[in-house]
């Protein structure tokens, strides 16, 4: 009996997590990417021909709550070693500035009809240096993707 | 005999259980209709009547809170917004335009809000109307106010009364009683709750005695200058729909401890709905009572059946139809559900006049008593069919009366 209820949990656990996965709703409409894992935080990403939009998000559930973090440009690194530099575009109805903002945009030509991509980065985020992976159109989960 | 005629006889002689089975359909007629309707109305005032305001600038707090007070003048503020932010709210690309306003204040019962004084000359509130003059003109020096048309005959004012403002909107809240406010003149009616208010001028709400020093001082220094809200326009792209900024100015005061952008049109269907078993319970109760009310009939046509069997067996050994008496039945219960349905209608008009008008004088919208409801489109085809389906049963047995037994049973 109890081996037939830990297979079942067994069974069950990767579509609860990708179920989880999909929960979240990105505020702006764009692809979440998990920094650190679901729980800590999210970076949003929209892309908008040569423009580049990020938000910093919380985790959870709760990815409608801005995070601020001071740096002042974020260095994006593609695979192919092109670069692209996000400057800050704080939220001022929300009393944001450089150094404590949320909201990021970078422009490179290069951007323009990427249907998939991949860029990586280091933010401070929650008061700690984390590796930021930009995924897109599927965005970055810190887990593996369950298998189906 | 003609068969209306002793359908019409019957009927009387069985006055008591005919009547009690016509009032409670009548009583199951009005009570939907009423719950219907208004039900409709309230819908529709709350959430089709924009009353010329896309959003709402408010202080953080509960969104519904912030639209009862600044949309229909009920509940308090929760709190205030700086001036500035509501500035850089107004520069906003989602945002047309902007109207400040302090809530708060009142005089026997009638709120006392501080506008703009651009809002009554420039403020929209319905597509291409703004607020017309009845009588007198706008407010334009200090201590001058406009009253809205609903609040003028509540408190039977002119051009020219004056009063003192109450500081709040709860009985024993102190009086600004050093400022004597004059009415300049009376707003045109609009059928909406912007009736319902006196206008004073916003840089007049800081200087008014009592307010201290510091509140004083924001009349001529906006930029440390607090408000309750501000009514907001927002543009609109082809087709009316709202800009697509309207997504960035929501996320960027949902990040702001200061302040928030309420849509109504998205609130008042939640509230909507948390109240919405109210009128579905109703609505049960009045269907409990419709379907009493059609057993109630069976009944009384059944009782009858059984005290005229002589009767009718006797009608037909003198030449009437199976047929015939079958119609005679279905057409006592005709005319009952008939003469409930006109009742019932009747004393349903009588409650909505009623209630429309309790509910303009708690929400200051205008609900029209007499508008054509679902109610009298489904009631005025379906309550004479429920009545003859309630006759089918009596009238069966009436045409399967066994007429030789029924003439040779001994007479009860």
């Amino acid at each position: 009996m109890v081996r037939s209820v830990l297979l079942a949990l067994a069974l069950a656990t990767p579509l609860l997590a990708e179920e989880h996965r999909h929960q979240h709703a990105a505020a702006h409409g764009g692809v979440l990417n998990e920094i650190d894992g679901c729980g800590i935080g999210h970076a949003e990403i929209l892309l908008e021909g040569p423009r580049l939009r990020l938000w910093f998000v919380d985790g959870g559930h709760a990815t409608h709550r801005a995070i601020r973090v001071p740096e002042t440009r974020l260095v994006l690194t593609a695979a192919d070693g092109r670069t692209l530099t996000l400057t800050p575009d704080p939220l001022l109805l929300a009393g944001e500035s450089e150094g404590d903002c949320s909201a990021f945009q970078g422009e490179a030509p290069w951007l323009v009809g990427l249907t998939q991509g991949r860029l990586t980065g280091q933010v401070t985020f929650k008061g700690r240096e984390r590796t930021l992976v930009l995924t897109w159109p599927e965005g970055y989960s810190a887990a593996p993707a369950p298998q189906r | 005999m003609h068969l209306l005629t002793i359908a019409r006889i019957s009927l009387r002689q069985h006055r008591v259980s005919s009547a009690v089975a016509a009032l409670a359909l009548a009583v199951g007629v009005a009570l939907l209709l009423t719950v219907t309707a208004l039900r409709e109305q309230t819908q529709a005032r709350f959430t089709q009547v924009g009353l010329g305001v896309d959003a709402l600038l408010g202080p953080k707090g509960s969104p519904l809170q912030i639209v009862l007070n600044a949309l229909y003048h009920l509940e308090d503020m929760p709190g205030t917004v700086p001036w500035p932010l509501f500035t850089a709210v107004k520069q906003h690309p989602a945002v047309a335009d902007g109207f400040a306003l302090v809530t708060g204040h009142s005089y026997s019962g009638v709120r006392v809000n501080a506008v703009e004084t651009r809002f009554l000359a420039k403020f929209t509130w319905k597509p291409d109307t703004r607020f017309a003059l009845a009588q007198g003109r706008l407010a334009e020096a200090r201590h001058e106010a406009v009253a809205g048309a609903e609040a003028a005959v509540r408190l039977g004012i002119t051009p020219g009364f004056r009063f003192c403002p109450v500081c709040g909107v709860d009985p024993g809240d102190p009086v600004h009683d050093q400022d004597h406010i004059t009415i300049t003149g009376i707003l045109a009616p609009t059928g909406t709750p912007h009736d319902r208010v006196i206008y004073l001028r916003l840089e007049d709400f800081y200087t008014l005695g009592g307010h201290g020093s510091a509140t004083g001082a924001m009349a001529d220094d906006p930029a440390h200058r607090t408000i309750s809200g501000a009514y907001l326009v927002l543009r609109r792209i082809r087709g009316g729909g709202y800009h697509p900024a309207i997504q960035d100015l929501q996320y960027q005061l949902q990040q702001s401890p200061q302040a928030q952008v309420v849509l109504p049109a998205e609130t008042l269907p939640k509230l909507l709905s948390i109240i919405g078993w109210v009128d579905r319970v109703l609505a049960a109760i009045a269907l409990v009572v419709a379907a009493l009310a059609t057993a109630l009939l069976t009944l009384a046509l059944l009782a009858s059946l059984r005290e005229r069997r002589r009767d009718l067996a006797l009608l037909r050994a003198l030449g009437a139809g199976r047929r015939t008496i079958l119609g005679l039945i279905l057409l006592q219960a005709l005319v009952i559900s008939l003469a409930g349905l006109t009742v019932g209608l009747a004393l349903g008009q009588g409650l909505l006049v009623i209630g429309c008008g309790i509910l303009r004088a708690k929400t200051g919208l205008v609900f029209d008593p007499w508008t054509w409801t679902t109610a009298h489109s489904l009631l005025l085809p379906l309550v004479p069919l429920v009545g003859v389906g309630a006759g089918l049963l009596p009238a069966l047995q009436a045409y399967r009366l066994p007429l030789l037994d029924t003439l040779t049973a001994p007479h009860a």
